[in-house]
């Protein structure tokens, strides 16, 4: 059995436990093994706290990492933020130099980081390692709704030389294969507001969130995909904040792993979709 | 970031920070790919949001790089990254120029509450009122972070989170 260890992060144990419930049930689904990294913490956030100081940031990310690593195991992530910061850390201690210093810092602590593992997004391993087409022959129940895709920005950071595209076109081949239509709209690149929301609401509100808002809704999206749940709860919280804006929107937003678990076959009562703000559990029902 | 602003605003010492994160930089042209590939700027309203504007002043070591408060508009999408025809990594010179703003305590308070959070509790988000989301689906409530004291002596020991 194959083993991976999931950072789970600030947003999924705290706002939305339905991911965790549904990614357990496609690990299983899938035979593959989870295993915990006790002792986690926040990854920092990379928009606003990993500005807090670069060293400081840099060894919490790292203490992060070595808690995998001690395991063996390359960290996966659920989260497009923890996945920038994470896999950035990664990145900036294989220099020796820098990977030195955070260690005189960890060793104070009684951890090391030597980066010998990698930082994987949900979708890579899923697009990677197990690949669209063994997805595809796990589908019992074939979701029959119009779908928009929402990548999130932090999923475009690729390696020197890789294509920016390869993760977001491995998001949408894997709703695919569930069998939902999905909506395109040259929107789907914008951000959903979440980075700015602390910073500015107004902006963050009328100039991300409701112009995606609008498009999904003109084209009769029934529901959004994200990879996220930063995303996720952003484009559920912000829905209801846009009511201030005199907007009404009731579109549902939930996790690729949840859409997966409901395609699995996983009956949506056992997914726990009421934690959502927005009316996802409705959705589900209709569409599987 | 240290140094004195000389009488044309020009900080020397800034300059040399920011071209140490990323050595491209001075190849920059001005050409405005960024602006054109990057998501804030297409939804703001024209000429409010502008990675290139603050790349020149980055570049010419000018404080107004961080005292804009437009900076914490960038969401970190890499588009500007992935696109400049001169390699320069505007997302990273950002990313310096927000360091800075931090530390120079010019960054907004919803950021500097967020980083206390996370340097006191150990997660980004307060876990209070979380046991409702979680109790609803029959999940039990979650522990008060028992490293925090790990997270603590790092903040200590790099000196971080000060502004």
């Amino acid at each position: 059995m194959k083993k991976y260890a999931i950072f789970w992060g600030c947003m999924i144990p705290q706002r939305l436990p339905s991911v965790e419930i549904a990614t357990r049930k496609v690990f299983e689904k899938l035979g593959l093994e989870i295993v915990e990294m006790e002792g986690y913490s926040c990854c920092p956030d990379p928009i606003v706290g990993r500005y807090m100081d670069r060293k400081t940031a840099l060894a919490i990310s790292a203490r992060n990492l070595a808690i995998a690593e001690k395991k063996g195991l390359d960290t996966v992530v659920l989260c497009n933020g923890c996945y920038e910061t994470l896999w950035e850390a990664r990145e900036d201690l294989e220099d020796k130099e820098q990977r030195k210093e955070v260690n005189s810092v960890l060793s104070k602590i009684g951890r090391t980081y030597e980066g010998k593992n990698k930082v994987r997004h949900i979708v890579e391993v899923l697009g990677d390692d197990i690949g669209v087409s063994e997805i595809k022959k796990l589908v019992k129940n074939p979701i029959k709704a119009k779908l928009a895709v929402h990548y999130g920005c932090h999923l475009f950071r690729a390696s020197e030389g890789e294509d920016m595209w390869r993760k977001p076109n491995q998001l949408t081949d894997l709703v695919a294969a569930t069998g939902a239509q999905i909506n395109r709209s040259k929107l789907d690149q914008i951000c959903c507001g979440f980075p700015t929301s602390h910073v500015n609401e107004e902006y963050s509100m009328n100039s991300n969130l409701m112009p995606k808002m609008e498009a999904y809704q003109q084209m009769g999206t029934e529901g959004v995909v994200v990879c996220c749940p930063a995303c996720n709860v952003q484009m559920e919280i912000g829905q209801m904040s846009l009511k201030k804006y005199g907007k009404k929107y009731s579109m549902p937003v939930f996790h690729l792993m949840e859409l997966l678990a409901l395609s699995f076959g996983v009956p949506p009562k056992e997914l726990s979709l009421g934690v959502h703000r927005s009316p996802v559990q409705q959705l589900a029902e209709r569409m599987v | 970031m240290a140094g004195e602003t000389n009488n044309s605003g020009i900080n020397f010492e800034l300059r040399k920070d920011i071209i140490n994160v990323d050595k491209n930089i001075v190849k920059c042209f001005q050409c405005g790919t960024c602006v054109s590939s990057c998501v804030a700027s297409f939804v703001l309203s024209p000429g409010k949001y502008s990675p290139r504007q603050t790349i020149l002043k980055a570049l010419y070591g000018s404080e107004l790089a961080f005292k804009d408060k437009n900076l914490w508009m960038c969401g970190n999408c890499y588009h500007c990254y992935e696109r400049c025809p001169k390699g320069v990594h505007p997302t990273d010179v950002l990313g310096k120029l927000k360091e800075i703003s931090f530390s120079m305590g010019q960054a907004p308070q919803p950021v500097v509450d967020r980083v206390n959070n996370i340097l006191s509790t150990g997660r980004a988000l307060s876990i209070a009122g979380s046991e409702l989301v979680r109790g609803r689906v029959g999940m039990s409530k979650l522990e008060e972070f028992k490293f925090a004291p790990e997270i603590k002596k790092i903040a200590e020991l790099t000196k971080g989170g000060k502004k």
